[in-house]
């Protein structure tokens, strides 16, 4: 029977074409729209990594020579401390909740560069974000002497670089061959390595993000550079009001300076409203496309239906019963959709195997895809069934003599 | 083998009832070989579509192979024609997206119980009964118009039916080819298929068995 | 005779309800996205106040320091210094005025009188600015030259400032305090989207009041290129705009860079159009962007909005194909029977092609008033401050052209296939 329905198929090609094709696209919008569901329900569902409550972000912003801004900052620093209501401040390079996170050049020990994100952060911050210690400990004063090579990944890393070893004491690679003698001409002097000081649990720098492989570096602040986004931890309980002390006190440290203060929830909730946006938008969009083309569909099935009706009178003649008219109908649907499936999944599965899209795993993809796949017979197996029903309830007296 | 017992046909269509058969009796035995005729609109091809369970009467009863239908439920008469009966039309009604041997196997198809390489067989016997076996694969449309009623002939007997109902199966043919098929049909009934055929051609309907006239949706004699 | 065509047409269409409502379906919904979406590239790249003269307007953002190894990563970008401005910009050919200005506007916190916190963006400009950018101005004008020679604290907000601060009372002289200091409002304008980002911001303050950005010393014998700011460049005439790019670059290429950074070999920078300056910022990061030669970004950015708009229409208009086709098929006997009375292909293709004008049209009118809808949707929810998205002349068009583009694809293969109906299988597929 199912060799039936492919030869049928097959001798209608030129009518089932455009159908094909039209399977074809929807089954690729589906996947890509399924794809994109599964990656951000998967990372919204894991860990953040940080607390973000009670956690407020000033920003800097000051002019860019001075000479003595690394100075001034650690004189922040000292004020803040001296405040009851701040339990503990650090500079970030990147805000959590903001622009991505841009990652820093690591690579495995054969060469490969490993993709991560990353974070320039002063010692503070383990305890501002309440970060989750695994391994090892977070930055102190002690790690002054390794001057800007000490290192916090996480532990996505540490099982990328050193499988089931504590990798806390042990080194990482900044450059590959090829970059040390473009970089440094060869100069092996320069060929520093990061030192790792502990592990965290995980880092995500907003709800949405997918985990990755993630770097902190550990900023000192007597360094030549020193990041200009302050986030500090308020004791529970502090009030709202509390910020125009802060802004006063901090004014006070450096006149030419300019401060602005936000909690860190904001940050949260206008990221949020981002995403939020984009996906409705998108899931708005590719709803409208499915039920156009469900209609679509519906219409064409129903004038194949018409077109037919001398054949469906003739089978039902040679004792073919209703339902096998309709299950006639119906399959030969699902062979065309099978058919523009295997098509499509040639070109989709090109992005699994070559890893195209940074951080998105394979998983991903091919939960995206059999989501894709069912929903797909699903839709289809629906636009078939009205002209199905109406295929079956041809009579074939009528449809033989028809005039 | 067939028969019919006061059968009324009634069509109703929005507001105007047609009354296309009235009180006909019929009994054909095993083996015969009969002719309906009658002028255009006087119910041959309703009384075929009855015989053949195609539609049910409004009132009467109908019996086949000592088998009373008594109900007209779909599978059941699916099931009684695929096994009983076989079809044959005027205008061939062979699907034209599939080609000769695949047309012929349709009917076994909607048979339980057989395998693909046995309907082949058959199909290809069948065929061969005809005199068709050197175009197996050809398709509808590179067929004269008796070869395409071969081939439909072929899908009618492929399944074995006791009884063959064949409307007007000459009456798109030229008359050599017409006579061909009535060959056809006279060596069929001589292996002792039922036949009933519905004609225009008095000269077709001198050689079958008997006659039965209808006018009107009533019988004539 | 069209008369007549669209008589018919009308009755066909009303014929056979289902298809043509899942043809209008299909036509409106891809119009309704895709004219919304011309409308927001519109907003993004059109000219808006106050960026109307974008035609003849250039942008220096910043400077590229070269590091020897070429490919990603290897050049810094840092804004330019006043001096940067005056010796490379200023004595261009072609230039009717020159701005310099902080590109990125700053969140400012301030407090009001109500000790309620009011976040606005604030941002450090020229005089020339006024005269380049053309602001709506609601009350008030811009900064003068002697404004920003000798410092004065003076500012100029936007209406909802205005109106966060003074509710809707004229706000010209009056204070307002930034960043310590008292400055008294002398212009107000209407409020500018936050995506016209080189142009936008709540509060506009001449650079030169804040101590921060006055020109620096000399540094060791050397000015420095760097500095905080960037440029913009108002031609005098539009067709001058790639000699002045040309001459800009050529005059960079004459620096010889003092060695206060290590390891740079070259500075380099680009004057660009605001397209072209979005191009490179959108594919920072993704794309090697430090080689900004010539036309590959914008060229990119282009091919890909058409790309993906095309790939858009891809679906619903095999989709429409597909539905067309059927509309044929259906009326294929009807179709044979003209043919068979005498009528020739070109009647039957013409009453084809009216119809799905017809339609086409019909779609895109629908189209057009719910993208409207979306719009005022989308502007009510203030989804990006001070957006307001519009459909005007240039995204009319843009629909029209699209719309024609549909009717015109979906309806070609299906008439092509009704001329070649023959008239006697026709005939048969009915009388079976």
């Amino acid at each position: 029977m199912i060799k039936h329905l492919f030869k049928m198929v097959w001798n209608r090609k030129r009518a089932n074409f455009l159908i094909g094709v039209e399977l074809f696209l929807s089954f690729l919008v589906l996947c890509a729209v399924l794809t994109v569901c599964t990656y951000f329900l998967d990372n919204y569902r894991r860990p953040l990594g940080f607390s973000y409550d009670d956690v407020w972000h000033i920003e800097i912003a000051h002019s860019t020579t001075r000479g003595d801004e690394e100075q001034l900052k650690s004189q922040i620093l000292l004020t803040l401390s001296t405040l009851d209501e701040i339990e503990a401040a650090a500079y970030v390079a990147e805000v959590p909740f903001g622009d991505d996170f841009d990652g820093v050049s690591i690579f495995s020990d054969d060469g490969k560069r490993i993709l991560n994100r990353g974070n320039w952060v002063t010692d503070g911050l383990g305890k501002v974000l309440d970060l989750e210690i695994v391994d090892g400990r977070w930055f102190n004063r002690e790690d002054e002497g390794l001057k800007g090579d000490a290192v916090v990944i996480n532990e996505e890393l540490a099982k990328l670089l050193f499988g089931l070893e504590s990798p806390v004491g042990k080194d990482i690679r900044r450059w590959n061959a090829e970059l040390l003698e473009s970089r440094f001409a060869g100069d092996l002097a320069k060929a520093t390595t990061y030192k790792v000081v502990g592990v965290v649990a995980d880092f995500r720098g907003d709800d949405f993000a997918p985990s990755t492989p993630f770097v902190f570096r550990r900023v000192g602040l007597g360094d030549d550079y020193v990041p200009s986004d302050l986030l500090v931890r308020l004791r529970p309980g502090t009030k709202a009001v509390f910020g125009e002390k802060l802004l006063a006190r901090l004014q006070s440290v450096v006149q030419d300076w300019r401060f602005s203060i936000t909690p860190l929830s904001d940050h949260r909730t206008t990221n949020f409203k981002l995403y939020l946006s984009f996906i409705t938008i998108g899931g708005f969009v590719a709803g409208l496309l499915i039920v156009m083309v469900s209609l679509g569909m519906m219409g064409v099935l129903w004038q194949n239906v018409t077109q037919r009706i001398n054949e469906i009178g003739l089978r039902r003649a040679l004792g073919g019963a209703t339902r096998y008219i309709a299950a006639q109908f119906l399959g030969e649907l699902l062979v065309v959709t099978t058919i523009s499936v295997v098509f499509a999944l040639a070109i989709i599965v090109q992005f699994p195997l070559n890893d195209a899209i940074e951080f998105v795993h394979r998983e991903i993809y091919l939960g995206g895809i059999f989501a894709a796949i069912l929903l797909m017979y699903l839709l289809v197996t629906i636009c078939a069934l009205y002209p199905s029903w109406l295929a079956s309830r041809v009579q074939p007296a009528e449809a033989l003599h028809h005039e | 083998m067939i028969k019919l017992e006061k059968i009324e046909k009634v069509y109703r269509t929005d507001k105007i009832e047609t009354l296309a058969l009235s009180n006909v009796n019929l009994e054909v035995g095993k083996g015969e070989f009969i002719s309906v005729m009658g002028p255009s609109g006087s119910g041959k091809s309703t009384l075929l579509n009855v015989i053949g369970l195609l539609d049910a009467p409004t009132q009467g009863a109908v019996n086949l192979n000592g088998r009373a239908i008594d109900s007209y439920a779909d599978r059941y008469l699916a099931r009684i024609r695929n096994e009983e009966v076989g079809f044959i039309f005027q205008t061939f009604h062979l699907i034209s997206d599939l080609n000769v041997v695949d047309n012929v196997e349709i009917p076994l198809l909607y048979r339980r119980g057989l395998s693909g390489k046995e309907r082949r067989r058959m199909a290809l016997a069948s065929l061969d009964w005809v005199g068709l076996s050197s175009r197996v694969q050809h398709f509808p449309s590179q067929l004269s118009g008796g070869q395409q009623q071969r081939v439909a002939i072929a899908r009618a007997i492929v399944g074995r039916p006791r009884i063959i109902l064949a409307d007007e199966p000459t009456g798109n043919l030229d008359s050599r080819m017409g006579d061909e098929i009535m060959g056809i049909l006279h060596d069929l009934n001589e292996a002792d298929t039922t036949i009933v055929m519905v004609t225009h051609d008095q000269r077709l309907a001198e050689r079958t068995g008997r006659t039965v006239r209808l006018f009107d949706g009533r019988q004539v004699n | 005779m069209l008369k007549n065509y669209i008589k018919i047409a009308f009755k066909v269409l009303l014929r056979r309800k289902f298809f043509t409502f899942i043809s209008l379906f299909g036509i409106s919904f891809t119009m309704i996205v895709l004219i919304v979406a011309t409308s927001f590239y519109d907003h993004l790249f059109g000219p808006f106040p106050p960026e109307i003269k974008l035609d003849r307007t250039l942008y220096v953002f910043d400077l590229l320091y070269r590091y020897p190894q070429g490919g990603m990563d290897s050049a810094d970008s840092e804004n330019l210094s006043h001096y940067a401005v005056e010796r490379f910009i200023r004595p261009l050919e072609g230039i009717e005025q020159v701005s310099i200005f902080q590109a990125f506007a700053h969140s400012h916190t301030h407090y009001n009188d109500q000790g309620d916190k009011v976040d606005s963006y604030l941002k450090y400009v020229d005089a020339a600015f006024w005269e380049i950018m053309e602001f709506n101005f609601v009350e008030g004008a811009g900064f003068t030259q002697r404004d920003v020679a000798d410092a004065q604290q003076v500012t100029v907000i936007n209406a909802a400032t205005r109106h966060r601060l003074f509710g809707d009372e004229p706000a010209v002289g009056r204070t307002l305090k930034v960043n310590r200091q008292e400055l008294r409002v002398i212009g107000v304008v209407d409020n500018v989207s936050r995506l016209r980002v080189l142009a936008q911001a709540d509060i506009w303050v001449p650079y030169s009041i804040d101590a921060r950005f006055r020109a620096q010393p000399l540094r060791g014998g050397q000015q420095d290129m760097h500095g905080p700011f960037s440029a913009v460049i108002l031609a005098t005439r539009s067709s001058d705009l790639l000699s002045i790019k040309a001459d800009f670059r050529q005059g960079l290429s004459t620096l010889r860079y003092p060695y206060a950074r290590p390891l740079i070999i070259a500075v380099d920078g680009y004057a660009e159009t605001l397209f072209e300056n979005m191009s490179a910022s959108l594919f920072h990061g993704l794309v090697d962007d430090t080689e900004r030669e010539g036309e590959r970004f914008p060229l990119l950015l282009s091919g890909v909005i058409m790309g993906c708009a095309l790939v858009f229409m891809l679906l619903p208009a095999v989709n429409l194909v597909n539905i067309n086709l059927s509309r044929i098929m259906e009326r294929s006997s009807e179709i044979g029977v003209r043919k068979a009375f005498g009528a020739s292909s070109q009647t039957l293709v013409g009453q084809f092609i009216v119809e799905n004008i017809m339609l086409t049209l019909l779609g895109g009118v629908i189209g057009f008033i719910g993208a409207l809808g979306v719009l005022q949707f989308v502007n009510s929810i203030d989804l990006i401050p001070y957006a307001q998205f519009q459909l005007n002349l240039r995204v009319f068009l843009y629909g029209m052209l699209m719309a024609l583009f549909f009717g015109v694809f979906s309806g070609v293969y299906p008439a092509w296939r009704m001329s070649r109906l023959h008239p006697v299988a026709a005939l048969q597929r009915r009388k079976k």
